[in-house]
């Protein structure tokens, strides 16, 4: 760890480094008598800092690169204020993680410095990293966002040899030309050829496209079309975001190229086979409906002919009402051979019985040899993550817990109408908060800016804003203020590393930070 | 060892602990392992004072090569720094002194030992005085290193004056005593090179039973025919960690030694004082503690006792005034004093004339022990006025009251010094109006806990004040608003031997606590 490092350290680390940097300010050590002056420092008994849990040892390894190959015009890092660090992860910091995992109580060595996922494969040892991680946990899934450009059949043969891998790919234009002009691939030919051979490898992957006004709808379509051919696991088609720091001034209308967006792709859904989804989700999905978004080909769910649009109504008997519940009920029955399913399609309800094929049959890009049952996508069911009605209910016990009289609740444009629904038509709620009352904010996104419309960006500046903006407009003070933890990657601070207790300090209102949904990007 | 003081030394070293028991620091990849550190930017570290470059190096030494039996150091039970000061370290003492404005780095924790045992005290003195050329050194010797080569190194560090303790001149009772091999009686016999090597000094005597007073008279005798600056005699502390209890009856010791000296030092024609100074001596009032021998005040007539009235035509009320316009600089080059005093009765006018001696060796030879340019605090012409109670920390406390807005105030204060502080504010009228709205409760140690009778002493245990706040406030069932501690404890920071903060008392009582300046009984100069 060099005493010259700023920022984007681990704040424990961070910690140890300016007292240490207090103490070089006062004082010069001394070895033997003379005087020394260190230029780094290493953490002493590594094993007492394996305390961050992960779901896996793979993640605990953090991003292979902090770098990347490509120059996509969309890519949200385009101006990124924050200070990451631009390094590759070494094979000695690999096998420092690796040792110091604990699979017991899936916990490992903290992400000491900040590193950006970008482009894994610009990392040289990547492959011999995952062939590491293979040795230590034959077991687990190596999932790799990756924007294809390194992909040779050499790479995908060894790739095929660690299987399970879960290849997130973005693909973005399958035409050659659009391509290379809106990700800079100047082999673009070759990384949309190499998506054809996936299959050849036993390779599931996920293709994804950022949908940028640049994209021609023809182009949108042929690209949608050449992923489902090429039996992709689902097509992944993200609305096109940005933040101020992206650009002074918007760089299109957000409606209007998201409406567009949505009439063009979401009619895809009945005439293609793989699941075709359009992010953020619930932009223009109904929330809670526990509604199937698609299903795996190859998978059970498709032999048993369950469509897109299909709801749950009940699993192996237990009846669901909304979609979070169905979702937790499905990933409990992931592993299990047979699972009974209810579902109402036009008004009708069918019973469907799914059966899971042995692991030794191939069903790619389902479930190919070597890969576990999806706990994601039991039997092949998408659902789209939701906003979990209990969250809700929690947080109200806790507010009655504190007796509170005015609550302010953050939470975001997008989850907003969802709450404001749960809070008016569920009479259980309304009797839990009794003489409480309850006022739901969305702050502005002051620092990001942009056309964000997720919580996960929020800063506690705009968090502080937001308490003075509702106070000047309602007139009163709230004695609570809940916040949703999306914000916050150790539930403790912002991006910019601001603990939310500083908004509590300054405001002198009790701060509650509330567990909730994170919606996958 | 420096808890006391220069408490933040030790916090960067616990701090440092901390964070090497969880770090390894490296250099270049290679681990290092730190087993020292120092501090950068020493300017910053500039947070003690001093009056010259001699005190701003501190000890020379924290050792001590005799056994003295009187010595308060004997079988202390807490740790004490007994290294020496090393030349690199006097050097940047001395780099980092600023004359201008008399700051100096935070003291050392060594205790005043015996300087000359450093064997590099000599170059580290010679070093102070390129620095200084004319300041007076003063240092404290048993001078059982001065032999007749160690003399002549000490000419180069002029203007000196020794504080040599002799404590009996009789070879074995010395011997005994002090614990000292002094085969050569080297200690005895260097005041005669002394006179020769043109080096004032002062005979100290402890009293101690061993010595009785026929023997105390005798040594007295002894010392004055070297021609000594002045004798004196200091009466001794004791403390329940000394080996059996050597004064059963202390007070009566003092009292009887006190009287005795009394009784005997005009038979002597140098300067014959008793130590502490405020034993069973009329305060304030600015009467000649000694006259110097061969000073022009002697050649003069002044006479020990004499009342001074004016100087030059200034009327300077108290002891504390006249040495305060002696330390001034006002007479530096001033050939003629004219001193009016009262005898007795009588009104008398004296007209003291520095003697014409520049550089005429001979001459300065025949004025020893007086040098008009030595500069010795509270002498000038020859007339000695020992140390004394100063207003200004009387106008001192009352500036903390009004800071505080106290009214009832709880001070400590040395038996000896209690009695003086209340006459004042009896009789001087600007004291008596600003306490008649107050309680002012003069408090005096009883005991403390280093037990014996340094109870005499403002103590230097948090402890001791700390258990008679209780007391008090149990018997007067009352809380003081303000509490004033003699700032005593050779730490700026109020942290006494054992690592206590006076400030404590603050923050367990809820009292607000100040230290104070104070006319200290064996003051840290000594």
């Amino acid at each position: 760890m060099g005493l010259e490092e700023k920022k984007c350290l681990h704040p424990f680390v961070n910690y140890l480094k300016s007292r240490l940097e207090s103490l070089l300010a006062l004082v010069q050590f001394e070895e033997g008598g003379q005087v020394i002056e260190p230029d780094s420092f290493s953490l002493k008994n590594l094993s007492a800092w394996s305390f961050d849990k992960y779901n896996t040892i793979f993640d605990s390894l953090g991003s292979p690169s902090g770098y990347c190959n490509l120059r996509c015009k969309f890519c949200y890092e385009g101006g990124n204020p924050l200070p990451f660090e631009k390094t590759r992860l070494s094979v000695r910091e690999a096998d420092t993680r690796i040792r110091y995992y604990r699979h017991d109580v899936q916990k490992g060595l903290p992400l000491f410095k900040t590193r950006l996922y970008k482009e894994p494969f610009t990392n040289r040892d990547l492959l011999p990293i995952l062939r590491m991680v293979r040795t230590a946990d034959p077991m687990v899934e190596i999932p790799l966002t990756t924007n294809g450009s390194f992909f040779t059949d050499q790479v995908l043969e060894q790739l095929a040899g660690l299987v399970p891998v879960n290849l997130c790919v973005s693909l973005n234009s399958s035409h050659p030309e659009g391509r290379r002009k809106l990700m800079g691939d100047q082999k673009s030919e070759e990384s949309i050829k190499m998506i054809e051979k996936l299959k050849s490898y036993d390779l599931p992957f996920v293709g994804t496209i950022v949908a940028w006004p640049e994209l021609e709808t023809n182009e949108l379509i042929d690209t949608i079309y050449y992923l489902d051919r090429n039996l992709a696991r689902a097509i992944r088609v993200t609305l096109p975001g940005f933040s101020r720091f992206f650009s002074a001034v918007p760089p299109f209308n957000t409606k209007e190229v998201w409406d567009k967006v949505l009439a063009d792709v979401l009619p895809l859904r009945g005439k293609i086979k793989t699941p075709l989804l359009v992010l953020p989700s619930l932009y223009h999905t109904r929330a809670l409906l526990p509604e199937v978004a698609g299903v795996i080909r190859e998978s059970p769910a498709e032999q048993a002919e369950i469509k897109f649009g299909d709801i749950v109504r009940s699993v192996n008997g237990k009846s669901v009402y909304n979609r979070a519940a169905a979702k937790k009920l499905l990933a409990q029955e992931y592993s299990s051979p047979v699972m009974q399913i209810a579902l109402e399609r036009n008004g009708e309800i069918f019973q469907i019985e799914l059966r899971e094929k042995g692991a030794d049959q191939s069903c790619y890009p389902y479930r190919p040899p070597g890969y576990p049952a999806s706990m994601a996508n039991p039997f092949g069911i998408i659902l789209i993550d939701d906003f979990d009605p209990v969250w809700l209910w929690e947080v109200m016990k806790r507010v009655v817990e504190i007796k509170a009289k005015h609550v302010l609740l953050m939470t975001s444009a997008i989850m907003e109408p969802v709450v404001a629904f749960l809070l008016a038509s569920v009479p259980e709620l309304d009797n839990l908060l009794g003489e409480t009352n309850l006022y739901l904010w969305v702050p502005e996104h002051r620092y990001w800016g942009g056309n964000i419309i997720l919580g996960d960006l929020y800063t506690c500046s705009d968090y502080l804003q937001a308490v003075n903006d509702f106070q000047e407009k309602q007139g009163l003070k709230p004695d609570l203020i809940i916040l949703p933890n999306s914000f916050s990657p150790n539930n403790t601070t912002d991006l910019l590393g601001v603990s939310y207790s500083s908004l509590e300090y300054i405001t002198g209102i009790p701060v509650e930070i509330a567990g909730c949904t994170h919606i996958t990007m | 060892m420096y808890e006391m003081v220069e408490p933040r030394i030790e916090a960067i070293k616990r701090e440092i602990e901390r964070v090497l028991a969880l770090v390894e620091l490296e250099k270049m990849g290679r681990p290092i392992k730190a087993d020292g550190f120092r501090l950068r930017n020493l300017s910053n570290w500039q947070t003690d004072c001093a009056p010259g470059y001699l005190e701003a190096l501190g000890p020379l030494s924290g050792a001590c090569n005799a056994r003295c039996a009187f010595c308060m150091e004997r079988s202390i039970p807490f740790e004490r720094d007994h290294s020496f000061l090393s030349p690199e370290e006097a050097r940047t003492r001395l780099k980092y002194f600023n004359p201008e404005n008399n700051r100096c780095l935070f003291p050392s924790a060594r205790p005043h030992m015996e300087t000359l045992l450093n064997k590099d005290a000599i170059r580290i003195l010679q070093n102070a005085r390129r620095k200084s050329p004319s300041a007076l050194f003063i240092i404290t010797t048993n001078g059982s290193t001065l032999t007749p080569e160690k003399i002549r190194e000490l000419v180069s560090i002029k203007p000196l004056l020794l504080k040599l303790s002799i404590n009996s001149t009789d070879w074995e009772s010395r011997k005994s005593l002090m614990g000292l091999r002094d085969e050569l009686n080297i200690a005895v016999k260097s005041m005669g090179l002394l006179k020769y090597a043109g080096i004032p000094f002062i005979g100290s005597i402890v009293a101690w039973p061993k010595v009785d007073f026929t023997e105390l008279e005798r040594s007295i005798e002894d010392i004055c025919l070297y021609q000594p600056y002045g004798i004196r005699i200091r009466l001794p502390l004791i403390h329940k960690y000394m080996p059996d209890l050597p004064i059963k009856n202390p007070n009566g010791f003092w009292r009887d030694t006190h009287d005795f000296v009394h009784s005997v030092k005009g038979k002597f024609n140098v300067p014959v004082w008793v130590e502490p100074v405020q034993y069973g001596r009329v305060p304030l009032l600015p009467l000649v503690d000694g006259v110097i021998l061969n000073s022009p005040a002697m050649l003069a007539g002044i006479m020990p006792g004499d009342e001074v009235l004016e100087i030059n035509g200034n009327v300077l009320p108290t002891r504390m005034d006249i040495r305060n316009y002696f330390g001034s600089g006002v007479l530096d080059h001033v050939p003629v004093l004219t001193v009016k005093v009262k005898r007795g009765e009588n009104h008398l006018t004296f007209q003291l004339r520095s003697p014409n001696i520049a550089d005429n060796f001979t001459a300065r030879k025949q004025i020893y022990p007086y040098d008009p340019d030595m500069g010795y605090p509270g002498e000038r012409f020859g007339m000695l006025f020992l140390p004394d109670f100063d207003l200004n920390y009387l106008d001192n406390i009352i500036q903390l009251i009004q800071k505080h807005d106290a009214r009832k105030i709880l001070l400590f204060c040395s038996p000896l010094t209690a009695g003086t502080l209340e006459r004042l504010i009896e009789h001087i009228s600007i004291y008596n109006n600003f306490f008649l709205e107050k309680d002012l409760w003069i408090y005096t140690l009883e005991h403390t806990s280093m037990g014996g009778n340094t109870h005499l002493l403002d103590s230097r245990f948090v402890a001791d004040y700390e258990n008679a706040i209780s007391k008090f406030c149990s018997v007067i069932k009352d809380r003081p608003d303000l509490i004033l501690i003699p700032d005593g404890f050779g730490s700026s920071w109020g942290i006494d031997f054992l690592g206590r903060s006076v400030f404590e008392i603050e923050s367990r009582t809820g009292i607000p606590v100040e230290l104070i300046a104070w006319h200290y009984i064996y003051g840290r100069e000594d």
